[in-house]
């Protein structure tokens, strides 16, 4: 079993198994070796690396991804979320992105790939103003700007 | 705005959608590549999210010049400052035509175009180039594919004479390692040999030709352009036969004699060959054209995958069983995949395709999948 800490101080014991599904904890796990000390996670709070560990423990079992795949071919659905992982990642907006950033951190491409096609599947269909709207983003185009982005994305409309 | 992760002060209390960096918003965005709609949405939502959808956007580019001439600019403006963005574009679909249509400040764009661009695959749809673009599109230093469809080059040279050519004439596309032409019009096919004699075919690996037949000094021209021994695989047209001009499919068998690489290899169904080395295209895996081609080529190569393309049904003296089947199963591999594209196929054969092709996975007859259909119904799983 290894012991996990979060920034938050909480400590998680888990399966050594489910921990490296994480290509961090693995390479430090090797790195260090076995020992009784908690492995430090200082940028995962507890309540997103307990989601993280869920994802963990039920994909434990699943076949490494080849080192050599090819974004263009496995990323290019971006629907093709497995069922679990569809009901898994519906959180909310603050989770969802708190687990992209911890599944970055830790190293966990597969959960990186749910919630990067999750994030896509949000975006897609939507106007400029519906994606601000969503994500709380200000316009920090001036109305001169605007009118230059459009012409310049003439050429890619209608295709 | 959405602020840049440097603009950040560290801190979980930040929502976590400030916090994404780049890289990540970047596997976003490229998850949405086909998506050119949504993309640009995205472009138009906030500086940031600009600069990071234009890569993606720029990737693949589609640029009709001879409809909306106008793209020429809007495309070089998108390129930003110095074109820099230039280096992003990677696949160009380009329509375009030097002839009449297309004005003055339009092939200007067009050179800028060319001059800024990273592109490793082009396709050139419906185009009439002067001599002089068609260089120019050829030497974009990072092209590895080039397809043609339906191109012309306006006005095409003169066939020179093969004693009288310059062999030392610059080619460029020394980079090129995949051809596709194709073309429909009988009179496109005097465009040809203008085409490939500007190549530099010494590292060309896919060569595609495809369309109507060629006159036996197109036939002569292109298959003197083809580099001995560097095919991989190789479609090839039909000709007319043309006494001023050696036999061409007599050149063509040469021509394939001196290609030990090749491993598909693709003839048109009116091709006929009257014989080839037993050792020649020792690597042929994949084969498409005639039953007599099949007849002739698959036995004794390791091919695994035929496509028999014939226009017609087998000739009338093959009996029940057709004798092509026969000599295809002399393959020196076991054959997994064969395709009928236009032969009436009788399901009586069946039994005996079994015996013939014991490892055979794919049994298509005008795109219908028979195997899963007759083999069921045989009681074959």
């Amino acid at each position: 079993m290894i012991n996990l800490t979060t920034s938050d101080n909480e400590t998680f014991t888990v399966d050594k198994k489910v921990a490296e599904k994480s290509v961090l904890i693995k390479n430090m796990l090797e790195d260090v070796g076995e020992s009784d000390q908690a492995i430090p996670l200082p940028n995962v709070t507890a309540s997103v690396l307990k989601k993280v560990l869920e994802w963990c423990e039920h994909h434990k079992d699943d076949p490494a991804p080849p080192e050599n795949e090819d974004k263009d071919d496995t990323r290019k659905r971006t629907t093709d979320i497995s069922e679990w992982d569809q009901k898994f990642i519906a959180v909310d907006q603050e989770m969802l992105f708190e687990i992209i950033l911890a599944a970055n951190y830790l190293d966990i491409k597969a959960l990186l790939d749910v919630g990067c096609k999750t994030v896509a599947n949000m975006i897609k269909g939507k106007t400029p103003e519906e994606i601000r709207k969503l994500f709380n983003i200000v316009n920090d185009f001036t109305p001169e700007e605007e009118a230059q982005i459009k012409k310049e994305n003439e050429w890619a409309e209608d295709r | 705005m959405l602020p840049s992760t440097s603009q950040i002060a560290p801190g979980l209390m930040e929502p976590a959608v400030h916090r994404v960096p780049n890289e990540l918003w970047f596997d976003i965005l490229r998850l949405l590549r086909r998506d050119r709609s949504t993309l640009l949405s995205v472009s138009q939502v906030c500086k940031r999210l600009r600069s990071l959808t234009i890569p993606v956007l720029l990737h693949q580019v589609t640029l009709d010049l001879v409809t909306s001439p106008d793209h020429a600019s809007s495309f070089l403006a998108m390129l930003g400052s110095n074109y820099d963005s230039g280096r992003f574009v990677r696949r160009m679909q380009l329509k375009l035509s030097t002839r009449d249509v297309m004005s003055q400040s339009t092939l200007t764009d067009v050179w800028e175009l060319l001059k800024v661009v990273s592109v490793e695959d082009l396709v050139l749809s419906s185009s009439k180039l002067s001599a002089r673009l068609f260089d120019a599109l050829i030497t974009i230093p990072t092209l590895q594919s080039l397809n043609l469809q339906n191109c012309t080059i306006y006005p095409p040279d003169p066939i020179i004479p093969l004693e009288t050519k310059d062999c030392d004439q610059p080619r460029s596309g020394r980079n090129l390692t995949s051809l596709e032409v194709t073309w429909q019009e009988a009179s496109m096919t005097s465009s040809l040999p203008a085409i490939l004699s500007r190549l530099d075919m010494s590292k060309l690996q896919h060569l595609s030709l495809a369309g109507s037949p060629c006159s036996g000094a197109v036939t002569t021209e292109l298959l003197n352009t083809v580099s001995p021994g560097s095919l991989k695989s190789f479609r090839f047209p039909p000709a007319r036969r043309d006494a001023r001009f050696p036999d061409p499919y007599g050149l063509l068998r040469d021509n394939l004699v001196n290609q030990p690489h090749i491993r598909h290899l693709s003839l048109h169904p009116k091709i006929h060959l009257t014989s080839i080395p037993a050792d020649a295209l020792p690597n042929l895996e994949r084969f498409e054209g005639s039953y007599a081609m099949a007849e002739l080529l698959v036995p004794g190569r390791p091919v695994t995958q035929v496509t028999i393309t014939t226009e017609s049904n087998f000739s009338a003296n093959q009996g029940d069983m057709p004798q092509t089947f026969k000599a295809i199963a002399k393959s020196s591999k076991p054959v997994k995949y064969l395709e009928l594209e236009e032969i009436k196929f009788e399901e009586e054969w069946m039994d005996d395709l079994r015996i013939l092709f014991p490892q055979l996975e794919h049994l298509r007859v005008q795109s219908i999948n028979f195997l899963s259909k007759v083999y069921c119904n045989y009681g074959v799983s």
